[in-house]
């Protein structure tokens, strides 16, 4: 086997870092919202007899969900699932899952009930095309 | 308070039976071959999905005491101690976000049960190792003990524990508890996870239906708030002050931000926290539930409210001591505003609630003592079937420590030791996170930055006095060095122990003092379910300098 067909694995799976950044201040943004308390601690505007301080935190509950799960939609398609346990896999077939990342990510919103984590499906898809050898059996 | 509530206890009791008998069934539940390893007994086969964590680690995080805490701190001093736990629990999402998936992956490859065996295996060091286990160890005991004071506080309310004789007095307790060990026993972390379904269930419902119901009994928000507001502001006689804050105040703003964000930083340390975490079926699985568990924070506060909602109505929270206890003020509330069946669920919600965390807790102790003491400093050839073993017994100790704990010690003991638990898990963080990312920290930097911050954090709670009974650990508020403001003590010692990690690992990787032997690859930080577990990768010499 040529030595310049394996993958190292002691590397950070190439990662799309814009993305990555873009989660990032997704999720900076609650905390630096919350942490700024002088912002917030009034009890004006109220909303249905609630106090600002308390409907404003409460508002953040939604927003902080909702910003943290665009940051996972984001970092899915960033940075997809590298497989290992293949030392013999080609580099080749690296970039080509790393194209495959959107669709890949589309696939969370119907992943939810059974929290078999949707890279891992997809790299079971990458396995079967593959044949056997590239199984986890494999390694041992 | 007189008599028994006949109505509340049979509910309550018929309840608790309930999860008893699913307790132990859940030993067959996604039945394993055998329970006779840490992975299956402590992690559930690490087989978890997305919804079964949601309620596990739901169940988890929002435990007893939070539900009896929080409304009381809201009643007795308002919003500085009791509606902080609000944004605590939003911004601990998206950190956890952050570094969850990375420790998941690490430990999937690697076999870790705990995050001390995360620190071994990254720096080699079975010093710091042993620091971050005794932390954990340590801060979960009174945390253990504190779920018992949540059951005490309902069966107080429901009218047991009177009388003087001290065998009839927690004989129900005794009862519960010797349950919740022997189906910890034999199921492990199945156990919890099967009965924090019902757990979750009955707190979503009583809470939806106290915010609904109760507000119209007292004149609406509007008079609650009011009530609050005028309560908080009456100045107290015994210290001269405002009796607590409706909101914060223009020097009260450190305490809240310092209070939110040191505990959000300190509560994924703690072993039970992680725990769970790992027996979720995929890194993924972690940071799906980042962005649903806030469901909890959003029912956490509205049970912050239920505490000015009892001031409103005029809630007197009196101990069967005849004294005033803010601890009792929900179960209160509820007893008084309730029909006793419908009390009899709350409260079965609440005491419910103290077992699923009281399980989980015991069962990530027991590893900890388990994998980072027993077996690395005592009997190192350790068989998976004798660490389960092992990890078994200790469970049992660790309940029957938490409950002589709390049966004969005052339980402020408890609370104080709580206190300082969170103050402890918190200087834990530089080893665990900012080793998932990095070796530019030196593992006897972080030794050291842990120490000082550990005495730095411990004495400065001591100093803080109750201004009226005058004991000592009154509080988790000091003034911050050098801001001349209030804040939370956690977050001064943190900072200390980065600055001291820091400066240290700067100096001694200059030196070129050898960082210890790391087991882990890059790759290893991005693993998910699939990807081969390995025992010890060999990789080739890692010795090690610091490589960012």
């Amino acid at each position: 086997m040529d030595e310049h067909e394996v993958v190292d694995h002691d590397t950070v799976p190439p990662a799309n870092k814009g993305l990555l950044a873009a989660a990032g201040v997704l999720l900076l943004i609650p905390i630096v919202a919350l942490m700024w308390v002088s912002s917030y601690s009034k009890v004006e505007p109220k909303l249905w007899g609630f106090p600002f301080f308390i409907w404003y935190q409460f508002l953040w509950v939604f927003l902080c969900s909702a910003m943290t799960w665009t940051a996972y939609q984001l970092v899915l398609r960033a940075r997809p699932h590298r497989p290992m346990g293949d030392a013999q896999r080609r580099p080749g077939r690296h970039h080509g899952r790393h194209e495959r990342g959107a669709t890949i990510g589309d696939a969370g919103d119907t992943d939810l009930h059974d929290g078999q984590p949707l890279d891992d499906r997809a790299a079971d898809t990458d396995r079967g095309t593959d044949g056997p050898t590239d199984t986890e059996g494999g390694r041992r | 308070m007189s008599g028994v509530n006949w109505t509340a206890l049979v509910v309550l009791t018929a309840l608790f039976l309930l999860v008893t008998v699913m307790g132990f069934m859940a030993t067959r539940w996604r039945r394993p071959t055998s329970m006779e390893s840490l992975d299956e007994w402590g992690l559930g086969g690490r087989s978890f999905g997305t919804w079964i964590t949601w309620f596990l680690l739901g169940g988890d995080l929002y435990t007893a005491y939070t539900f009896v805490a929080v409304p009381a701190a809201m009643f007795a001093t308002g919003a500085v101690a009791g509606f902080f736990a609000v944004p605590y629990t939003i911004v601990l999402y998206p950190i956890i976000f952050v570094f969850m998936a990375r420790l998941w992956s690490v430990s999937h490859r690697h076999g870790y049960v705990t995050p001390a065996d995360f620190v071994k295996g990254r720096y080699g060091s079975r010093e710091l190792s042993l620091a971050v286990a005794l932390t954990g160890f340590l801060a979960t005991m009174p945390y253990i003990a504190l779920q018992l004071v949540g059951i005490q506080a309902v069966l107080e309310v429901v009218g047991l524990g009177g009388g003087s004789n001290i065998i009839a007095k927690d004989a129900p307790l005794f009862i519960a508890f010797a349950l919740l060990a022997a189906y910890t026993y034999s199921s492990g972390l199945r156990a919890p996870a099967v009965i924090a379904f019902v757990k979750d269930t009955l707190i979503y419902l009583v809470i939806i239906v106290a915010i609904i119901y109760l507000p119209t009994k007292v004149g609406g928000w509007d008079s609650i708030f009011g009530a609050a507001e005028q309560k908080m502001t009456t100045v107290n006689e015994a210290t001269g002050k405002p009796t607590g804050a409706f909101i914060p105040g223009s020097t009260q703003m450190w305490a809240y931000a310092t209070l939110g964000l040191g505990s959000a930083l300190a509560l994924f340390m703690y072993p039970h926290s992680i725990t769970a975490s790992l027996s979720a079926s995929g890194r993924n699985v972690i940071r799906r539930n980042a962005a649903i568990l806030p469901a909890y924070s959003f029912v956490l506060g509205l049970l912050a409210l239920l505490g000015w909602v009892a001031i409103a109505a005029g809630t007197k929270p009196i101990g069967l001591d005849g004294k005033p206890n803010a601890q009792l003020v929900i179960p209160q509330l509820f007893e008084d505003m309730f029909p006793s069946w419908f009390a009899g669920i709350a409260f079965a919600a609440i005491a419910i609630g103290a077992l699923v965390p009281a399980a989980i807790m015991s069962i990530a102790a027991a590893n900890t003592f388990t994998r980072n003491i027993y077996r690395e400093w005592l009997k190192p050839d350790a068989s998976p079937q004798q660490e389960a073993k092992v990890s078994k017994l200790v469970s049992l100790v660790v309940k029957a420590f938490a409950l002589v704990f709390v049966l004969l010690l005052d339980k402020q003991n408890a609370i104080n030791f709580q206190l300082l638990g969170g103050i402890w898990i918190l200087q834990t963080f530089p080893s665990i996170v900012f080793g998932l990312y990095t070796r530019f920290f030196h593992r006897w930097a972080l030794l050291a930055g842990w120490a000082v911050g550990m005495v730095y954090g411990t004495w400065s709670a001591y100093n803080v006095v109750n201004p009226v009974t005058g004991a000592h650990f009154g509080g988790s508020l000091a003034n911050i060095p050098g801001i001349a403001q209030m804040g939370y003590i956690a977050m001064t010692a943190f900072v200390i122990n980065l600055v001291i990690a820091g400066v240290l690992s700067a100096v001694l990787n200059a030196m070129k003092v050898s960082n210890g032997h790391d087991e882990t690859i890059k790759g290893d930080y991005f693993a998910d379910a699939g990807d081969p577990r390995v025992e010890k990768l060999d990789v080739g010499p890692h010795e090690t300098t610091a490589s960012p």
